[in-house]
């Protein structure tokens, strides 16, 4: 027992100088800088092994390679037919996630205030959440057709059902403290709602919103790869159908690069509506 | 406005209940007690006595269910928005900055003429509670004794001729405590508002209060009320050295100590 205390203690007092001499090596950059230099270090391993691996461990119709992803981007890019693509799923993820959003914070806000609503409205919509909501998507193409439609009703449902769920948490446990400090102040209720319930909500909305980026864009592409004429989903099935890897890759760069977008509109949002909690 | 006598608020024979899935508990028990115009009164008793119960009946938060509550001579029946109450917690919006807090209730009961002479007024507190420098901070970015004094500003800024106080310095340090004893003990000086005082800590109330009164463990009812002789002005950082204080509090303590150990070594 004492033997192999000392041991541990021995092996900390060795490797600790060894983590202060790694820390000063560092000491002359700012963190930020060893975090940048870093993360572009990490990113060109991977793509670096990706380029490697290709025909050596994978076939090259599996995993492609960086530079004929990159190429095959810029000539679709510039030959513009993927325009279209990229312009009919904006299209329906813009749509979906919008409609999506408002019809969620409406039904959530409606039942948060009813009890009695809420209490005729819960079970459904639970039983409802319980359904994996992608295994759904092929009912709305044969209700809606091969249109952008069904895909903006696909993402509009996966929205609304997440942003419901997060409102309704958001009211039902609103501050009753602070409620009841403004009401003995005299807030009547228009002021309740406006000074604490929204402000309130909007943490969780916020919250609704950015787990909502992605969930749209998976709504959109199982839409469109279930049956589509257009759309990145569309373009993705279609390149799988021929082997073509690179630009199976292509689509999810743009898929990415969508994905990115949407995150980044959201979190200037949340810049402008959380700034008090900064 | 101060010299004005009479009862502010009136407690007779008031039973409150609290009814939690089937159980129910007798929060208060033929409570009878007068708090009188410009007197600080202190209510005094073990935890879960029903104290905070007494001050959200004055408030019109929660209904009595026996006997009534008057406030200056009429039932409460609804929100009493006559009064200014300063909870245990300091309940700002952490959403709005120290100066937006302050001025919001000038806003809702539409004080002075212009949002010019609201944000002003709402200044003149901030310098009050010596928060100068902090009217763009956050909540979460001040202290526990800086929020406490942002919320003692936002319910003195509208004048509220009677203040419930519920343990607001609970939670703070122990000299936090006193430089904000001497704050609120300056501000009364100044104004000789009505203040109902609630707290667990006999200290505290002696150092405060005009009359103290003792509350016996659940369910609460009155057990006894006292005078505190103590000349005013009172400085709290020396109140606690001098005789007559240790004399009040020798004979205050006899009658609190049978209710707060039998609290402790209760079943």
């Amino acid at each position: 027992m004492t033997k192999q205390a000392d041991d541990t203690l021995h092996i900390e007092t060795v490797q600790r100088p060894a983590l202060f001499r790694i820390a000063r090596l560092g000491s002359g950059l700012s963190e930020q800088t060893i975090l940048i230099v870093g993360r572009i270090m990490l990113i060109l391993a991977i793509l670096a092994f990706w380029q490697l691996a290709d025909n050596r461990l994978v076939p090259d119709f599996v995993i492609s390679n960086p530079v004929h992803v990159a190429a095959r981007l810029a000539h679709d890019l510039q030959l513009g037919t993927i325009w279209h693509d990229i312009a009919v799923t904006s299209e329906e993820l813009v749509m979906g996630y919008a409609l999506g959003a408002v019809v969620g914070i409406v039904f959530g806000l409606l039942l948060g205030l009813n009890r009695i609503a809420r209490g005729i409205f819960e079970p459904v919509l639970s039983a409802m959440n319980a359904i994996p909501k992608v295994a759904l998507a092929p009912l709305f193409l044969i209700a809606m057709g091969l249109g952008p439609g069904s895909k903006i009703a696909i993402a509009a449902m996966m929205v609304a059902l997440l942003m419901f769920y997060n409102t309704l948490g958001g009211m039902l446990v609103a501050p009753r403290p602070l409620i009841d400090v403004l009401r003995v102040i005299g807030a009547r209720r228009g002021i309740i709602v406006r000074k604490i319930m929204l402000p309130f909500l909007s943490t969780y909305i916020i919250a609704g919103l950015k787990s909502s980026v992605p969930l749209a864009i998976v709504g959109v592409i199982v839409g469109e790869f279930i049956g589509a004429s257009a759309g990145i989903g569309f373009y993705i099935r279609d390149a799988t159908d021929l082997f073509d890897s690179a630009g199976l890759f292509s689509g999810v760069c743009i898929l990415v690069a969508m994905t990115l977008l949407g995150n980044w509109l959201v979190q200037l949002l949340e810049r402008r509506l959380l700034r008090w909690q900064r | 406005m101060s010299g004005s006598h009479g009862v502010a608020v009136g407690f007779y024979g008031v039973k409150k209940l609290f009814t939690k899935e089937r159980s129910r508990l007798t929060a208060l028990e033929n409570v009878t007690l007068e708090a009188e115009e410009n007197e600080l009164t202190c209510i005094v008793g073990p935890s879960g006595c029903g104290k905070s119960t007494l001050l959200n009946l004055v408030a019109g938060l929660s209904p009595v269910d026996a006997g009534r509550v008057e406030f200056r001579g009429r039932p409460v029946t609804s929100v009493n928005t006559d009064i200014g109450y300063i909870t245990q917690d300091s309940n700002l919006l952490p959403w709005f900055t120290v100066l937006e807090n302050i001025q919001l209730p000038l806003d809702i009961r539409n004080v002075g003429k212009t949002a010019a002479d609201r944000r002003s007024l709402a200044r003149k507190w901030i310098a009050q509670v010596g928060l100068e420098g902090f009217e763009r901070h956050y909540p979460h970015q001040l202290s526990g004794g800086m929020q406490k004094r942002v919320s003692i500003a936002r319910t003195l800024v509208y004048d509220p001729d009677v203040i419930l106080m519920d343990e607001p310095f609970g939670p703070l340090d122990a000299i936090t405590r006193m430089v904000l004893h001497n704050l609120l003990l300056k501000l009364w000086q100044e104004r000789q508002k009505t203040i109902i005082f609630v707290t667990h800590d006999l200290t505290e109330a002696i150092t405060l209060g005009d009359r103290v009164v003792v509350m016996t463990k659940r369910p609460g009812t009155v057990k006894a009320v006292l005078s505190v002789g103590i000349e005013r002005p009172r400085d709290a950082f020396s109140l606690s050295e001098t005789p007559e204080y240790a004399a009040i509090h020798r004979q205050f303590w006899e009658l609190m100590r049978s209710e707060v150990i039998e609290t402790d070594e209760g079943p």
